[in-house]
């Protein structure tokens, strides 16, 4: 074996083992279909017809007819069994997808209040920060941070979700009745919620116009209208401003607004590299003082993932992406943060 | 080479089925969650190599073994249950793949970026050669991951991949060379 096969080897193994034992969730079985009728003879031999009797039709008949109201019935029954099955396994899917992004994507220093079954969901997936359940029946009080809104939650708190304390979605899985929506807690109330949620708008829109007419950045004209909206997440905006110090940068896009969310959410991932300008550009290791920087950032404006990818165009690049909600208030005075 | 939990050699021992061959419920439901207990960690680590998160590995071998578990009466050969969930996993990360790539709208080869977290930790050397495996067409990296992690030999990775023998190897010299050129070693 080369030196590189044993360096293969030995990495892989390495990254396996980021994936520990403690996160296997327990096995989900598939929904199981009722048969009806079994096809089947029971041992697949007849036996002979006895001799004629005159009781015999009508009995048979009468057995059918009965057979057939009661055969009916029982359709019509498990009919109406599966449609509610149908909804529960489309309910299922939803709390998962869900669970899998609040996992993936929200803070680990926010609070997330969910129902037992999804708060045991997002441990199964490795949640490690501060899960919340959310009892029926029991007072709750709003902590700051989030909530994931199941229909076992908006049974409990009804209006008070949109209209009270949790008033901004920023994901939504599923439709109807199954619908989960991922929601950012303001223990404040949805008015001043929703007041610090303009003035931020209005901070990125400004941040955002400075960094557009910048010399040191070029970006596709998808990004500057974004830039210029007040589309992208106050952190996002602060590290391109730190590194555009430094060197000119390239924007390639802007991305991870949460499925479902509103067109209000702030877009928290960037894509970008050096600029051709830049001394050293295109060459290997360039983005080292990239990384570098990013993993030197504390909260809250660390990405919790960066990473150089290949574009299909052979370009190598930083992907940064950061949690969410995302905090608002950083840009502008009066800071406060919606996480 | 460091071994810890129960890992792909695992699935290499599995007990054999000595369930009655009348595909009953019941036998079908021991069989898969013995499989699970055997071959979850090995599989769901394969998906993550694969897939690089951990929900989304999590998912495809879920969904291996609701396959399995599916078709279980129509398993010709039981024992070969293991190659049929290696082969759905794979399968399933090759989804997850494509899903990701016409999600973006164009095809970008990297999964979820490393956690800046999991970098510090897991070491900048080791990192670096995860990022050009990323970085290599899927079914390169998929005979790298089956080679090298899975140690499988060629003649089982082209039955899972169903490939030629042939292709596996001409597929893992290019990507051993690929690699070379990126991490600058000979491969």
């Amino acid at each position: 074996m080369t030196p590189l096969e044993d360096r293969v080897r030995q990495s892989l193994a390495g990254k396996a083992r980021e994936f520990p034992p403690g996160a296997v969730p327990p096995l989900r079985r598939p929904v199981r279909r009722r048969r009806f009728f079994s096809l089947a003879y029971g041992g697949g031999e007849r036996k002979e017809a006895p001799a004629s009797r005159g009781w015999l039709v009508p009995a048979a008949a009468a057995v059918t007819v009965a057979a057939v109201i009661v055969g009916s019935a029982t359709v019509s029954h498990v009919l109406h069994q599966q449609n509610g099955a149908g909804t529960s396994v489309e309910a299922a899917a939803a709390r998962n997808e869900a669970a899998s992004w609040v996992a993936a994507q929200v803070s680990r220093s926010a609070v997330v209040s969910c129902d037992p079954v999804m708060c045991q969901a997002l441990a199964s997936r490795g949640f490690s920060g501060h899960l919340d359940e959310v009892l029926p029946g029991v007072i709750h009080i709003w902590p700051s941070g989030v909530i994931v809104a199941t229909a076992t939650v908006r049974r409990e708190f009804g209006g008070d979700l949109n209209s009270g304390y949790a008033p901004g979605i920023i994901a939504s899985f599923g439709s109807g009745s199954s619908q989960v929506d991922v929601r950012v807690i303001d223990p404040r109330g949805a008015a001043v919620y929703k007041a610090a949620v303009s003035a931020d708008l209005r901070s990125r829109k400004l941040g955002g116009a400075e960094l557009a007419n910048s010399s040191r950045i070029t970006a596709p004209a998808i990004a500057w209208r974004q830039l210029r909206a007040g589309r992208v997440d106050a952190r996002v905006l602060t590290i391109l401003t730190g590194l555009a110090a430094a060197h000119p940068l390239s924007v390639v896009a802007f991305g991870a607004p949460g499925p479902g969310a509103g067109a209000g959410s702030p877009l928290r991932s960037v894509e970008f590299a050096w600029s051709s300008e830049a001394p050293g550009a295109g060459r290997p290791g360039s983005m080292r003082a990239i990384m570098a920087f990013l993993n030197a950032q504390g909260a809250p404006f660390r990405p919790a993932q960066a990473a150089v990818i290949r574009l299909p165009d052979g370009r190598a690049v930083v992907r940064a992406e950061f949690t969410a909600p995302s905090p608002l208030g950083l840009l502008g005075p009066g800071r406060h943060t919606g996480s | 080479m460091e071994v810890d939990e129960p890992d792909v050699a695992a699935s290499r021992t599995l007990p054999r089925p000595d369930a009655p061959q009348h595909g009953a419920a019941a036998s079908a439901d021991a069989m898969v969650a013995a499989l699970y207990e055997a071959n979850v960690l090995a599989l769901s680590r394969l998906a993550y190599l694969m897939l690089g998160d951990q929900a989304s590995a999590e998912d495809v071998v879920q969904e291996a073994f609701c396959g399995l578990y599916r078709r279980w009466d129509r398993l010709r050969d039981s024992t070969r249950a293991v190659y049929y969930l290696r082969s759905s996993v794979l399968n399933g990360c090759r989804s997850v793949l494509r899903h990701r790539s016409s999600r973006r709208g164009r095809t970008l080869e990297q999964p979820p970026a490393l956690s800046a977290e999991a970098a510090v930790l897991g070491g900048e050397e080791r990192e670096e050669v995860i990022r050009a495996v990323i970085g290599l067409p899927h079914r390169q990296r998929e005979v790298l991951v089956l080679r090298y992690y899975c140690d499988l030999p060629d003649e089982q990775i082209a039955s899972v991949m169903r490939i030629r023998q042939s292709t596996v190897r001409s597929t893992a010299h290019r990507a051993l060379e690929a690699l070379g050129r990126v991490l600058k070693e000979t491969p």
